[in-house]
C-alpha cells in the first residue's frame, strides 16, 4: 500500500464516518452561528460593522470553533478503538497526520462557510470589496488553524488536562497567524491590495506546520 | 519625582522578594522529597 | 541540600555590587529621572528569561537526540526559572509603564510577545505535570518546548509589524545609552546570569531527588509484586 493510497483511504473513511455520525459537521457550524448571535447581542444589534471589526470578530469565532471541535477525530478514534490499528499501517506515520489534517480542514471550511453566512446575515458588515481574495484568506486560515490544532491535539493527547491545554497553547502559538488573518481579511473586506507581509506569515505557517508533523509526529506516537 | 520612586522600589522589590520566595519554595520542596526518600529507604531496608 | 557556599557567596556579593551600581552609582536619566533604574532589573530579567528558555529548548533537542533523562530534567528546570523571570519582566515593565506611559499595559510588541511567551510556558509546565510516565512526558514536553521556542521569533516579528512604541536601547548597531548606564546594565547581566545558574542548580537537584524517589518507589512496588508472586506460588 503506497502512502498516497493510505492517505486517500484515510480521508475517504474519515469523511464517511463523520457524515454517518454527523458530529463535527453539525456541532461546529451550530457553535459558530451561536457565537454570531451572542456577538450580535453583546454589540447591541449593530447596524453596520467596520472592516477591521468584522475581520477580528470573524477570526475570533473561527478560533473558538476550531479549539472546541479539534479533538473530535481523536476522541472518535479512541471510542472506535482505531488508534492501534492506525499505528500498524505499513506507511510513515505522518501520513496519518496529513490525512487527519485534510479532513479537519474540510470540516472547518464547512463550518466557516455557515458561520460567515450567519455573520453577514445578522451583523451586517459591508460586503467584501475583493470576494475571491476574502474566500482565499478564509481557506488558507482554515487550513493553517486545523494544522496547528491537529498537531497540538497529538502533543496533549496523553495529558489529563488536554481540554484546557489545547486552547491555552493554541492561542499563543497562533497569535502571528491570527494577526495575519485579521489584517488580510480586513484588507479584502475593504477592497485594499494584498498586504504582502501578512501573506508571508500565513504561508510561513503553512510551511512550518506542514513540515513539523513529518519531523516529529512519529516521535509523539512512540509508546 | 518622589512618587515615581514608589514604582522603582516596587519593581526592585518584586524581583528580590520573588526570587527569595522561589528559593524558599525550592528548599521546602527539596526537604519534602528528601523526607519521602528517607521513608522509602527505610521501607526498602526493612524488606531486605 | 548542600549548595556550594562559595558560589552562593559569590552570587550574593555580585548582587550587592550590582544593586549599589544600579540604585546609587548610576546617574538618573534626564527625562525619566530615577525611574530609569527599573531598566536594570527589567532588561536583565527579560534576558535571563530568554536565556532560560533557550536552555530549555537546547535541552529538549538534546533529550530527543540522546533520550537521557537528565536532559529532560534540565529542560523542565530551565523552563520553570524562565517563567519566573518572564513574570518579573512583565511586572517590572508594567511598573515602569505606569509613570512613563501613563498606563499599566499597552499593546507594545515586546510586552505582548512576553505575555504570549508566559502563556506558552505555563502550558508547558502544566503539560509536564499532567502526563503519566517519565519517558512519555519527556518526549511530549520536548516536542512542545521546541515548537514553542521556534515560534517566539515569529510572534515577535508579527507583533512588531502590528505596532511598536517600546524604547530600543540595544539593537544591531550597539547600546543606545551613555557608558554610565551601560556598565550597571552589563554588571546586572552577569549578576542575573549567576543567579540563574544558582537557581537552575537548586531546581535541577530537586528534580534529581524526585527521580530518585520515583525509582525507589518503583523498586518497592517490584519487591512487593515478587513477594506476592512467591506467596501465590507457595499456595
Amino acid at each position: 500500500m503506497t502512502a498516497v493510497r493510505v492517505y486517500a483511504w484515510l480521508v475517504a473513511s474519515d469523511v464517511r464516518q463523520e457524515l454517518r455520525r454527523a458530529r463535527v459537521v453539525v456541532s461546529a457550524p451550530v457553535l459558530g452561528v451561536l457565537l454570531v448571535l451572542l456577538l450580535g447581542l453583546a454589540l447591541g444589534a449593530p447596524d453596520r460593522l467596520s472592516a477591521d471589526w468584522s475581520a477580528g470578530l470573524l477570526w475570533m469565532m473561527v478560533f473558538f470553533m476550531n479549539a472546541v471541535t479539534a479533538r473530535q477525530t481523536h476522541t472518535r478514534d479512541g471510542e472506535l478503538g482505531a488508534r492501534d490499528a492506525l499505528q500498524m499501517l505499513p506507511v510513515d506515520r505522518s501520513v496519518i497526520f496529513y490525512a487527519r489534517w485534510t479532513t479537519a480542514t474540510l470540516f472547518l471550511w464547512w463550518a466557516q462557510a455557515v458561520t460567515i453566512g450567519a455573520f453577514f446575515l445578522f451583523l451586517h458588515p459591508s460586503p467584501p470589496g475583493r470576494p475571491l481574495g476574502f474566500i482565499a484568506v478564509q481557506a488558507m486560515g482554515g487550513a493553517c488553524m486545523s494544522g496547528i490544532s491537529g498537531l497540538l491535539v497529538t502533543v496533549f493527547a496523553s495529558s489529563v488536562l488536554r481540554e484546557v491545554l489545547l486552547p491555552l497553547a493554541l492561542f499563543p502559538l497562533a497569535v502571528p497567524l491570527f494577526l495575519a488573518l485579521t489584517r488580510l481579511s480586513a484588507a479584502m473586506l475593504a477592497g485594499n491590495p494584498w498586504p504582502s507581509v501578512w501573506l508571508d506569515v500565513v504561508l510561513g505557517y503553512l510551511i512550518l506546520f506542514g513540515a513539523l508533523p513529518w519531523l516529529v509526529y512519529e516521535t509523539l506516537l512512540e509508546v | 519625582m518622589r512618587d515615581s520612586l514608589i514604582y522603582l522600589w516596587a519593581a526592585v522589590g518584586v524581583v528580590w522578594v520573588g526570587t527569595l520566595v522561589y528559593v524558599l519554595s525550592l528548599i521546602r520542596r527539596q526537604a519534602q522529597v528528601r523526607k519521602q526518600l528517607e521513608q522509602l529507604r527505610r521501607m526498602l531496608e526493612g524488606r531486605s | 541540600m548542600k549548595p556550594n557556599i562559595l558560589f552562593v557567596a559569590l552570587v550574593g556579593a555580585w548582587m550587592l555590587v550590582f544593586l549599589w551600581c544600579a540604585l546609587v552609582l548610576s546617574p538618573p536619566e534626564v527625562h525619566m529621572g530615577d525611574l530609569v533604574r527599573i531598566l536594570y532589573v527589567h532588561v536583565n530579567s527579560a534576558w535571563t528569561a530568554l536565556l532560560a528558555f533557550f536552555v530549555s529548548f537546547a535541552a529538549s533537542v538534546g533529550y530527543l537526540i540522546r533520550r537521557r533523562l537528565t536532559w529532560d530534567l534540565a529542560a523542565a528546570s530551565a523552563a520553570e526559572i524562565g517563567l519566573l523571570f518572564t513574570t518579573f519582566t512583565l511586572l517590572t515593565g508594567s511598573l515602569w509603564g505606569r509613570p512613563v506611559w501613563n498606563t499599566w499595559w499597552t499593546w507594545d510588541p515586546r510586552l505582548t510577545t512576553t505575555l504570549i511567551l508566559w502563556f506558552l510556558y505555563v502550558a508547558y509546565l502544566l503539560l509536564r505535570q499532567t502526563i503519566d510516565g517519565v519517558e512519555r512526558r519527556g518526549r511530549v514536553a520536548a516536542v512542545y518546548a521546541i515548537v514553542a521556542f521556534l515560534d517566539v521569533p515569529i510572534i515577535h516579528e508579527s507583533v512588531t509589524w502590528w505596532r511598536s512604541i517600546h524604547p530600543t536601547v540595544i539593537d544591531d548597531s550597539g547600546f543606545h545609552m551613555p557608558d554610565s548606564m551601560t556598565w550597571p546594565l552589563l554588571l546586572g547581566f552577569v549578576a542575573f546570569l549567576l543567579l540563574f545558574c544558582l537557581l537552575f542548580w537548586l531546581r535541577f537537584q530537586l528534580e534529581i531527588t524526585r527521580m530518585e524517589a520515583i525509582r525507589m518507589r518503583e523498586q518497592i512496588r517490584r519487591a512487593r509484586g515478587q513477594a506476592a508472586h512467591v506467596q501465590g506460588g507457595g499456595r
